[in-house]
């Protein structure tokens, strides 16, 4: 991964485990208490029930992909990096 | 989905927050057609849409956009030069994308008393759809657009059916864009849009269902962000009977445009509006 963009960062207090996390190499995603769906992007809410009970949990590195594309180009710092895989889980 | 973190661009779609301006191109995501190229793939899986359908559409485009002198590209294209065109983001070849134009247009709306003193063909609008779909908290399903709900607003509205449209103007990103939307406004079931495109059903004058007769946004001309002014436009021309030679649909009636807006793999909008003779 280390030849991929690093992209400078601003956290923000609301997602700061996400971004501590990541200075890890370990990615985290966050998980609502109440009604225990995973969400994605990072915040600090939950935007399917709205609670703010939430949990940053570790990610295993496995997922099913739903889909994907080889990207023969991209734009800013991905230009170099390209080819590339994109995927959705 | 444009340019980088320490540059966010909304562009002409207001792309912005988190997700469009960060979260996606930080990790890669960072230009149309990998969104759309995701979707493409995931259609090709699930339905098992072939890259040589998606081409049926450029192929369309451009048999239409021949007639078009002021259109970008005027060359017809085969299906085979589509498929063999080089690989943007895969699934998507070159010539399964859009160009990249200036351009622009203009309606006049007027009240029907306005309407009656004009000397001119005049069109009507008999109904209109719009509506925003949104990422789903990162739960997005790539397989259906906006249209699903913007097309039954639009098709109740005018008490018409899919059955009664003589001429569809699709916005066309991508050659993708047209089939997922030609699905979703219920033309053919949906997954089978690849079979529906499939022997020249889009082209004017043979096809059962004549669709951007301009040459579109994937031989014509796409403003930027503006693509559904065009097809609104086109649409107009259709039911006035002034489109270019070659390309007009006879008897036209009932003209249908749709737009859509932001990503068709995450956050966008979509409208569909129906347009008819003054006396329909």
């Amino acid at each position: 991964m280390s030849n991929l963009p690093a992209i400078p960062v601003s956290p923000t207090i609301e997602i700061s485990q996400y971004w501590e996390a990541a200075g890890r190499d370990v990615l985290v995603v966050p998980r609502c208490n109440v009604c225990g769906k995973a969400y994605w992007y990072p915040r600090g809410f939950c935007p399917f029930c709205h609670s703010t009970d939430i949990v940053w949990e570790e990610s295993d590195g496995g997922a099913s992909i739903y889909s994907f594309t080889i990207a023969q180009r991209g734009q800013g710092p991905w230009e170099a990096a390209a080819p590339d895989v994109v995927a959705y889980r | 989905m444009g340019g980088s973190s320490a540059e966010p661009q909304g562009g002409p779609g207001g792309r912005r927050g988190p997700e469009a301006d960060f979260f996606e191109p930080t990790y890669g995501a960072t230009m149309p057609a990998i969104s759309y190229a995701m979707c493409a793939a995931r259609h090709m899986y699930q339905y098992g849409t072939t890259t040589e359908q998606l081409a049926e559409i450029k192929v369309a485009a451009s048999i239409h956009a021949s007639h078009n002198p002021n259109a970008f590209l005027k060359n017809v294209v085969s299906t085979d030069e589509v498929v063999s065109s080089p690989m943007i983001s895969s699934p998507l070849h070159r010539l399964d994308c859009c160009v990249n134009t200036d351009g622009g247009g203009a309606v006049v709306v007027v009240s029907p008393e306005i309407a009656a003193k004009l000397n001119r063909h005049k069109v009507k609008i008999l109904g209109q759809g719009e509506v925003p779909k949104n990422a789903a908290a990162g739960e997005t399903d790539f397989t259906y657009t906006g249209a699903v709900w913007s097309a039954p607003i639009a098709f109740a509205e005018a008490g018409v059916s899919t059955n009664d449209i003589d001429y569809a103007g699709i916005y066309d990103s991508f050659t993708i864009t047209v089939l997922m939307t030609l699905e979703d406004l219920g033309f053919c079931e949906k997954g089978q849009g690849g079979r529906f495109v499939t022997g020249g059903t889009l082209v004017s004058g043979s096809g059962s269902l004549p669709f951007n007769t301009d040459g579109g946004g994937l031989c014509s001309n796409h403003p930027s962000g503006r693509g559904g002014m065009v097809k609104m436009i086109e649409a107009v021309r259709q039911l006035r009977g002034e489109a270019n030679e070659g390309t007009q649909v006879a008897d036209c009636q009932i003209a249908l445009a749709h737009g859509s807006g932001g990503l068709l793999g995450s956050r966008m909008t979509a409208a569909t509006l129906i347009l008819g003779q003054e006396d329909s």
